[in-house]
């Protein structure tokens, strides 16, 4: 009854904070809605609402005797909205910031000792790997940061991904007898975010919030143990971060690489643009054929997240 | 569906198959020790992985860059 009660508070809790966010700073932190016709302003570094509405679930957890030692998840939560916050305030930091800077939300999980010494795969494989389970965790915030931040494309696409990997990660704990509060919270914390920020999209993630939703998939994978199927739910964040990873040897933003990937054409619909060179990442991929309208890519990316998590589910129940 | 979703969907499947199938091996290799340094067995363990992952990401690779090729207007109108 304390966790439904908890999960309430945070729901609630969460809402008040992203209304009045948006209410205080409309007008003031906006970014462009590149996919609209006309030009249309929405409110940006959604970070800062999620951030306090994550980290007030936590602590309500705590003195509700939940979670044991909220330092730890606090902490890299906190860094992980620093890092993308940094970038949302200089926009202008080169292309190796963001990889560079992304190893440091991990440093409080490592030094707490927050972290499992084996990796299971199915039922039967157990792998012990002390030593380098630290080192995996670190790659996966690299990755897990990042992959977010860049699918961060269309309204809706980077949060409602986010949001389907970690419903897998608690339903895959649920399946090998975890109970996964904090996962729960995440996704309490988050949803009305998600609803605030699906298409037509009233607040951006920005760097911020792009960064900080990314954490939660590592955090949640290595806590519940599930990280298998952690990894196979994110398959659309990993295409997409693949193909910039394998054109550009680095995670490098839009604005850093010059090509233009897919633009609103005056039907309202998003185009492939053709350009020679440019990283065939999933939202070019899902327009290669014929163009598509915003809100219907959304539906297609979330599709392919549900069914990668299926996948990824198989790797509990086997 | 749409015909990119199918596509994603059948190379995620065939990316899962080719984990699956490759498990066993994987899991033998894990559990025999070939060095007698725990650390240097692990990290040269580490290094045949990532080669494997490697190889895993190339196939990948190729399957989507040839399905892009199939799908993309680009250049047929």
């Amino acid at each position: 009854m304390k966790a439904v009660e908890v999960i309430a508070i945070t729901i609630i809790l969460s809402t008040i904070i992203h209304v009045i966010y948006i209410h205080i700073v409309e007008e003031r932190i906006v970014a462009r809605d590149v996919f609209k016709k006309g030009v249309k302003y929405v409110v940006d570094w959604g970070g800062i609402p999620i951030f306090v509405s994550l980290a007030a679930s936590v602590v309500v957890a705590y003195l509700q005797g939940l979670i044991d030692n909220p330092i730890p998840i606090l902490a890299s939560l906190f860094i992980a909205f620093l890092v993308g916050f940094i970038d949302d305030l200089k926009p202008g930091l080169p292309g190796y910031y963001k990889p560079l800077a992304s190893v440091i939300p991990v440093v409080p999980l490592i030094y707490w000792g927050i972290y499992p010494s084996t990796l299971r795969i199915f039922d039967g494989y157990v792998f012990n790997i002390p030593i380098i389970y630290p080192f995996l965790l670190t790659l996966g915030f690299v990755i897990s940061l990042n992959a977010v931040n860049m699918l961060d494309v269309i309204n809706g696409s980077a949060v409602s991904g986010v949001y389907i990997v970690l419903f897998y990660i608690v339903l895959a704990s649920a399946i090998i007898g975890r109970l996964p509060i904090l996962g729960i919270l995440f996704m309490a914390g988050l949803a009305p975010f998600l609803v605030l920020n699906v298409y037509p999209a009233k607040i951006f993630l920005g760097n911020s919030g792009a960064m900080l939703i990314g954490s939660l998939i590592p955090i949640s994978a290595s806590l519940y143990r599930v990280e298998v199927t952690a990894l196979f739910a994110m398959y659309p964040f990993l295409v997409n971060g693949l193909f910039y990873l394998l054109r550009f040897k680095s995670f490098i933003e839009r604005r850093l690489h010059g090509y233009k990937v897919a633009a609103l054409g005056d039907d309202g619909l998003i185009h492939d643009m053709c350009e020679d060179g440019a990283p065939i990442v999933l939202l070019k991929f899902l327009v290669a054929s014929r163009p598509k309208h915003e809100f219907r890519l959304w539906i297609e990316i979330s599709i392919l997240f549900i069914v990668s998590g299926l996948v990824g589910l198989l790797f509990v129940l086997i | 569906m749409s015909r990119e979703v199918l596509i994603l969907t059948v190379q995620l499947m065939v990316m899962t198959l080719l984990v699956v199938v490759s498990m066993p091996i994987l899991w033998n290799l894990a559990s025999t020790p070939i060095l007698p340094i725990r650390m240097v067995d692990q990290a040269l363990k580490t290094l045949v992985f990532l080669g494997i992952l490697y190889i895993y990401v190339k196939i990948f690779d190729k399957m989507y860059k040839w399905s892009y090729k199939m799908l993309a207007r680009c250049g047929r109108e």
